[in-house]
């Protein structure tokens, strides 16, 4: 190493040190804390993780169901906040991740890191004592699929990082169904499935309009690397995927006509959204934003109208 | 030993409102803790009380 590295090293290191001093006597709030855990996503992870629960057969003690609930959404705020230990250098390049509490200076980066590995354990161990272990090993192996795969080793080198990464969040069904039969059936991968190729649009739809972000971050979204045409092919292929795959639940018997019929319905307005996406030429990408919105309504009314389905079913049976 | 925050953080220029503020969200973040540990007593009580009654 030169002696001007070095230099530099060590200026970074005084820096970060005095950032960290700094940030550590400003106080962090617990809002910080909370804010680490990932909130939003949060919702959607144990929504779909409960709705995993509901259509599943088998009974479990309420409270036993409670603690599985509160496992899966533990499990996946301490990913998110490891997640934001680990990409805390992109994030503060990001407009979308800057005011995060880490590149913020709020919370210390190891101070996160250690509260989202004690989180982690937490989850996996509660889980699997309360519940049972392999709900617990599947909700470990989510959270180091999200960690190590997703973020460690997919976010930054290819272009299929959130098609192959996103299995991490296709998991809480399968782990709700665990937590009621204590295995994992062709539904439960049925359910992992709808999330997986949901993901895709999803994601790739937020990063048509937020594009110059992830480029100034050096991370290879598709947009940044195969160019906006390509990904809106692409969009457009996976919400065709996902068209006869929605309505599945049915036909395997774990879901009522509602449920397929809404499943078709809402598959067919992601089409429609992901054409409309096609033919947008505006340079603020209106129908990306729309479709990003639509794509969370989407899953959300999808895993809702299972949740009743199910409720329904166990009331009338 | 009981160090004060002048102590812990002596690169920092602290004000009076500044060790307030600091006190007072650290406070907040100690309940939190107690909270969240009690919380987890409780649960693993209840839960204890569930398996072994084969519940």
């Amino acid at each position: 190493m030169t002696e001007t590295s070095l230099d530099l090293t060590q200026n970074r290191s005084a820096d970060a040190l005095s950032k960290a001093v700094s940030a550590e006597a400003e106080g962090s709030d617990v809002r910080d804390f909370v804010a680490l855990l990932k909130p939003r996503v949060m919702t959607l992870v144990v929504f779909t993780g409960f709705a995993g629960m509901i259509a599943a057969p088998g009974s479990l003690h309420p409270l036993l169901a409670a603690i599985a609930v509160l496992c899966i959404a533990v499990g996946a705020g301490a990913a998110g906040a490891i997640n934001m230990w680990y990409d805390r250098d992109i994030d503060a390049v990001m407009r979308r991740t800057v005011r995060r509490p880490i590149p913020a200076g709020r919370i210390e980066a190891s101070e996160a890191l250690t509260f989202g590995v004690v989180l982690s354990v937490f989850a996996v161990m509660m889980m699997g004592l309360a519940v049972n272990w392999v709900a617990a090993g599947l909700l470990a192996l989510a959270n180091v699929y999200y960690v190590v795969i997703y973020t460690m080793w997919l976010k930054r080198r290819t272009t299929q990082n959130i098609v192959i990464g996103g299995a991490a969040g296709a998991f809480p069904p399968m782990i709700g169904w665990a937590a009621m039969t204590g295995g994992v059936g062709i539904e439960s991968v049925v359910l992992f499935a709808l999330i997986f190729f949901w993901t895709p649009p999803h994601f790739w739809a937020l990063s048509l309009y937020m594009r110059d972000d992830y480029s100034r971050a050096g991370v290879p979204m598709l947009p940044v690397v195969a160019g906006v045409k390509a990904t809106k092919r692409q969009i457009l292929a996976y919400t065709l995927l996902l068209l006869p795959l929605a309505p599945t639940p049915y036909f395997l018997g774990f879901a009522g006509p509602w449920y397929a019929a809404v499943a078709v319905v809402l598959g067919a307005l992601f089409v429609v959204a992901a054409v409309r996406v096609m033919k947008d030429r505006d340079p603020n990408h209106r129908a990306a934003r729309q479709m990003f919105a639509y794509s969370i309504l989407y899953l959300f009314l999808l895993f809702a109208v299972l949740i009743v389905d199910g409720a329904s079913g166990a009331l009338v049976g | 030993m009981t160090m004060s925050n002048d102590d812990e953080f002596p690169d920092v220029e602290w004000s009076d409102q500044k060790r307030k503020e600091f006190r007072r969200k650290r406070r907040v973040k100690n309940f939190v803790l107690l909270a969240i540990l009690a919380a987890f007593v409780v649960i693993v009580y209840f839960v204890a009380l569930i398996r072994m009654g084969g519940g």
